[in-house]
């Protein structure tokens, strides 16, 4: 897990569905301000940051990775809006992973006296991966906070 | 050079070992294939044959653990090169080999960004990977799993007593084997060079 912060523009944000708990972009296209540019390639945000994030928008914004997934949980834009938001749709499967493997092992075992391999697999891995997404969690909303006295410059 | 907490090493020489181990390995593994096509693979376990599988094992496995150490280094080095958005660690990039489920598809997910992240370290997400990349994952699980249930069959009924649709699996195994190891060593040198290519201090 990693948090980031970039400065710059969107140049482009093209999005590839949006649904009640968040949106995912094909990609974000960002100019940042030392002229490089940087992409945000299957990003995820809530969808309170996903509809600040248009061409032009400028500021700063605030990035994370955590295990293959990639996405943007915070922007402070040059127009002075503060948007901040993270889905925890992945802490909730990995949640609902280990509560279906459990219940798996434990009815095996109970009925048949074996644990399905699979099942006892998922049953390991679920755990360290709520952990996982948790500590991102936590760890873009201290980034976020940290950060909260600063104001983009003005165009 | 370094970006972040990375500093860049050069992996030339890990490279190049790895390289010619893969070398070594698809030989081998061609050799046992054409001769088990030559001679009938029911009669492939002849004399000597035991001697020549464990050699061929043993360098197996060295080529396994020089691999992963050049994958460790060039995930580390991405990221000195101003990639820092990988996914993982570098340890954890090794690591998915060994873990179960997730080694049936991370390790492609890691050599992919590994290789992306080599041809342009700033921007590397937009960047597109080779699908030799994917083809040689494919032929490297298929191979692994042919493999296993080869060695399987061979513990139960002994070497020499196991069927021959065994041992023309293992054939089979053997052939994608070589194609496997051919097209890592491609992929090694590939992202050696684009690396060293961005780090004009490194010599391959």
């Amino acid at each position: 897990m990693a948090t980031t912060i970039i400065d710059g523009t969107i140049e482009e944000a093209v999005i590839k569905r949006r649904r009640k708990l968040g949106s995912v972009f094909t990609r974000i296209l960002f100019r940042l301000d030392d002229g490089t540019t940087k992409t945000w390639a299957k990003a995820v945000a809530a969808n309170d940051v996903a509809d600040s994030l248009k061409p032009g928008t400028r500021g700063r914004f605030y990035l994370y990775t955590a295990i293959d997934h990639r996405g943007i949980h915070g922007l402070r834009s040059a127009d002075g809006r503060e948007i901040y938001g993270f889905g925890k749709q992945n802490e909730i499967v990995s949640l609902v992973i280990f509560v279906v493997s459990a219940l798996t092992v434990a009815l095996s075992v109970a009925a048949l006296g074996d644990a399905p391999l699979l099942a006892a697999i998922l049953l390991v891995l679920s755990i360290p991966m709520y952990f996982l997404y948790r500590n991102t969690r936590v760890q873009a909303e201290r980034q976020f906070q940290a950060d909260a006295g600063y104001r983009p410059p003005a165009a | 050079m370094a970006e972040g907490r990375w500093t860049y090493r050069d992996a030339g020489g890990i490279a190049r070992t790895a390289v010619i181990l893969l070398y070594v390995d698809a030989a081998l593994s061609a050799l046992a294939a054409g001769t088990a096509l030559a001679i009938g693979p029911e009669n492939f376990w002849g004399d000597g044959v035991g001697l020549f599988q464990l050699a061929r094992f043993l360098i197996q496995i060295a080529t396994a653990i020089v691999v992963l150490i050049w994958l460790y280094r060039a995930n580390a080095n991405v990221r000195a090169l101003g990639a820092d958005d990988m996914m993982g660690s570098p340890g954890l990039g090794v690591g998915w080999f060994f873990i179960p489920l997730a080694n049936l598809f991370m390790p492609y997910m890691t050599v992919r960004d590994i290789w992306k992240a080599s041809a342009k370290p700033k921007d590397w997400q937009a960047e597109r990977a080779p699908a030799a990349i994917l083809i040689w994952w494919l032929l490297w699980i298929t191979g692994g799993i042919i493999g296993v249930i080869v060695f399987r069959i061979e513990m139960e009924y002994g070497f020499k007593t196991a069927p021959p649709e065994a041992l023309w699996l293992s054939l089979g195994s053997d052939l994608i084997w070589v194609a496997a190891s051919l097209l890592l060593a491609w992929i090694v040198r590939n992202v050696q060079a684009m690396q060293a290519s961005a780090w004009p201090a490194s010599v391959y």
